[in-house]
């Protein structure tokens, strides 16, 4: 029996390591790739049949590169945005040659070697779009492409295509109410949510507590909005700037913080927080795990604030019985602040597929392959192909298609994006502070004093950490703040 | 006097006793484990106590601080306040853990019908096979606005009732806690209810003559005697409070509100794998098995128990 079962172990063992060893052969190129939502299998929103376009795209291309397999493989989402399992198999030199994720999370791995800079290969023409001379150019907004440049200034990935989010709002719920169309104003959107919920109805809420973050985003870009063109001491390269008009920077945010601005002293950060904290009133009170979809979809939440990938989920669900409709962030007016000045809210949402080519490929002598693949992926019939079976997100490649149930998402993403996104590309460690006490905060944990007070050290300990950081060398950010140092100043010290 | 091949004595390794595989190929299967267990338990854990005395940032070389990380621990106001979390948690843990599954193992022994007393054992272990992830999804689903508990109040139009009760920095501590609730875990009804059944026969009916009455047999028959199955629960049990974050990694995530639900075990966790601080994190892993090693020592040595044996 003993001799038995160790046979049988035995086998297993040398069989399971022959059958991994027959692929690839020696002269075989093996490309893993991840592409998140759209890796063959996966079930996007948890709705309609499995995506596989991919895979046909890969099946093409293995056609013309009869030396390379694509395996898909999903990689192992822990939870959090900082890709932990990625980390372990990059230091280890196993990740996936192609991989999808945010590359601010990249960024903070840009002294490791550990993704591979994309600059140069984006200046080679790309051989699947007849006629282009820059892989680069291949990309419709290319400012946003742009944007995604790391500090240190290089571009880690390509971005396949867009998001954003908007409201979803549930009209049959909001007519019965006596509310007949979408608010168009910051003030007509709260007694819209005053009436909602006096009915005992959620009236807003959005994904994963991800309100809180988003929220911020939109009403500093509001509040903010006048001052904009003088706090911005390091202006945006010029080809970004139809994505990002004023944009901090991390060291931008830390020098304007070592000034007074974002901190207690600051009259507008103040407001913002506060006005943030008012709007939360009307989000689910379990705020972190609700499941807003399950709320909308049964009537019991009256707007769904979400990304456009909630399309799919809400355009296939058989079961919906409400008339739903788009809408976006109304502006807030000096109604409610005198900081406000009624401009329409920035976006909040911008690349979505943003994917990176892992030092695997440079280990395994794939690179050349891998460049190849991901520029027939990206050719415009292939992304079409993909990005219209998924139903999230709109292609970012000139001459691609777009499902037009993404139109109101593509209306919204032509405004340009809010400034204070830079708290994106925060070292995580403070970032995480930053998010946990804006929670505690909004969850009265503390008042908005004691809350501003650790944002203070939260953000002192953030600058000092970079203090012999070549890149958040401050000379040239002082000379453009001396010149503006007597407006900015009143700025923060007003009138009473 | 010439020893003849026949009572020549054979290698170690093809020596067998009866029934059994020869020795060598005992020793051969017994290698492939070691050999896993020395590469996947004891070389992380001797390396994550060198890197507890170094500065390591993942993907470069680790830079040694000496004692540096366990002084700022000292210092640390997050790592102190996952203390002071823990030690919340884990007074109520410890005293459900091992205060329910006693009272309900006593409940199942005091059952006449042993028809019913299997059916309750089976009853009892039958949510063992749940995984734990699941378990704490689903409370973490009760506990939403779209979740039963809410729909309850609702139901009941107890609307002030309604909190946030994983997000609201008065109640998050206090949810996770009750995760599990009634407590009656499986486990350790069982080894209760072992020791229980282990108790002579002869001893019970003693106190039955000496006219000790239920209460009084429980305290001083049954207690005194399942004490070794007692000490073993608090140790699993503190093992698992101290080491355990996988049910505040899924209810709340990152241990919040604030830093109302941070634990040693997640803090741990997060240094090491998501502010890349891994000497930071080995440092706190190796002081949590100082705590570990010290607490059983002191169990083996406080709460001394012998086996019974009828006649001493």
């Amino acid at each position: 029996m003993h001799l038995l079962l160790a046979l049988i172990i035995s086998v297993g063992f040398f069989w399971g390591n022959t059958a991994e060893a027959q692929v690839p052969s020696q002269d075989e190129k093996l490309l893993r790739v991840d592409l998140s939502q759209y890796t063959p299998g996966m079930i996007p929103g948890g709705i309609g049949e499995p995506v596989k376009a991919a895979r046909t795209v890969a099946d093409a291309w293995e056609q013309l590169h009869p030396n390379c397999k694509v395996k898909y493989q999903l990689m192992v989402n822990t939870g959090t945005t900082e890709g932990e399992w990625l980390k372990t198999q990059l230091i280890g030199k196993i990740a996936p040659e192609i991989v999808t994720m945010n590359t601010e999370v990249a960024w903070q791995a840009i002294d490791k070697d550990w993704f591979v800079p994309l600059d140069e290969i984006l200046q080679r023409p790309n051989p699947y779009i007849p006629g282009n001379e820059h892989w680069l150019d291949s990309f419709s907004n290319k400012a946003l492409t742009n944007s995604k440049r790391a500090p240190n200034g290089k571009l880690y990935c390509i971005t396949l295509d867009t998001v954003e989010t908007g409201l979803y709002y549930n009209m049959t719920l909001l007519k019965k109410l006596g509310i007949d169309r979408k608010p168009e104003t910051w003030e007509e959107m709260i007694e819209a949510f005053k009436i909602i919920q006096n009915a005992n109805t959620t009236p807003m809420t959005a994904q994963s507590n991800i309100a809180s973050d988003w929220g911020q985003d939109i009403i500093f870009e509001m509040i903010y909005h006048e001052i904009m063109p003088l706090l911005d001491v390091n202006p945006s390269a010029a080809d970004v700037k139809d994505y990002q008009e004023y944009f901090f920077d991390p060291p931008e945010g830390g020098f304007l913080f070592t000034k007074g601005f974002f901190s207690s002293r600051d009259p507008r950060w103040r407001e913002m927080h506060r006005i943030l904290k008012e709007w939360r009133n009307y989000w689910a009170k379990e705020l972190k795990f609700t499941d807003p979809m399950r709320l909308f979809l049964t009537g019991r939440l009256a707007v769904l604030w979400d990304g456009s990938w909630t399309i799919r989920r809400v355009a296939k669900d058989p079961y919906i019985n409400f008339e739903w409709d788009i809408g976006y962030i109304p502006a807030i007016t000096k109604e409610t602040s005198h900081y406000a000045s009624g401009t329409p809210a920035t976006l909040i949402g911008g690349a979505a597929m943003q994917v990176h080519i892992t030092n695997s490929a440079v280990y395994n002598h794939s690179l050349e392959e891998c460049v190849d693949f991901l520029m027939y992926l990206s050719a415009p019939q292939n992304i079409e192909k993909i990005a219209g079976e998924a139903l999230l997100f709109m292609p970012n490649v000139n001459g691609a298609k777009m499902d037009p149930r993404l139109q109101p998402f593509a209306e919204i993403i032509k405004r340009k994006s809010c400034a204070i996104q830079w708290m994106e590309a925060m070292d995580p460690e403070y970032k995480k502070v930053w998010r946990r006490w804006l929670d505690y905060y909004l969850e009265d944990g503390f008042g908005l004093d004691e809350y501003l007070r650790i944002l203070d050290e939260n953000f002192a300990a953030w600058v000092k950490s970079h203090e012999n950081d070549s890149a958040w060398d401050f000379t040239a950010m002082e000379k453009v703040w001396q010149s503006r140092q007597e407006t900015l100043l009143r700025e923060l010290n007003p009138a009473p | 006097m010439n020893s003849t091949p026949h009572h020549k004595k054979k290698p170690w390794y093809a020596r067998r006793s009866a029934g059994q595989p020869p020795l060598g190929l005992i020793y051969l299967l017994l290698l492939a484990p070691v050999c896993f267990l020395i590469i996947f338990n004891y070389i992380p854990a001797i390396s994550a106590f060198y890197h507890a005395f170094t500065q390591w940032d993942p993907g470069k070389p680790a830079i040694w601080i000496g004692l540096g990380n366990f002084l700022d621990l000292y210092h640390d106001p997050i790592f102190l306040k996952s203390l002071q979390n823990l030690l919340k948690l884990g007074t109520f843990i410890f005293f459900v853990n091992l205060t329910i599954p006693f009272i309900v193992a006593e409940m199942i022994y005091h059952l006449k019908s042993e028809r019913w007393s299997y059916a309750a054992r089976v009853a009892l272990v039958l949510p063992m096979i749940v995984p734990g992830v699941v378990i704490y999804m689903i409370w973490q689903y009760i506990y939403s606005d779209a979740g039963i508990l809410t729909a309850l109040l609702e139901s009941l139009g107890l609307y002030d009732w309604i909190y946030g009760w994983l997000s609201h920095p008065k109640t998050a501590l206090m949810a996770v806690a009750c995760v599990g609730f009634p407590f009656a875990y499986g486990f350790n009804v069982l080894i209760y209810y072992a020791g229980l059944t282990n108790i002579p026969q002869s001893i019970l009916e003693a106190a039955e003559v000496d006219g000790l009455s239920a209460p009084g047999r429980i305290f001083y028959i049954h207690i005194p005697l399942i004490l070794s199955q007692f000490k073993l629960l608090v140790v699993i049990t503190m093992i698992g409070i101290v080491n355990g974050f996988e049910s505040i990694y899924i209810l709340t995530r990152d241990g919040g509100p604030g830093y109302e639900t941070m634990v040693p075990g997640l803090y741990m966790y997060l240094n090491g794998f998501v502010f890349e601080r891994m000497g930071y994190a080995a440092a706190i892993g190796l002081l949590m098995l100082i705590f570990l090693l010290t607490f059983t020592i002191l169990i083996n040595r406080l709460v001394r128990t012998e086996d019974y044996e009828p006649g001493t």
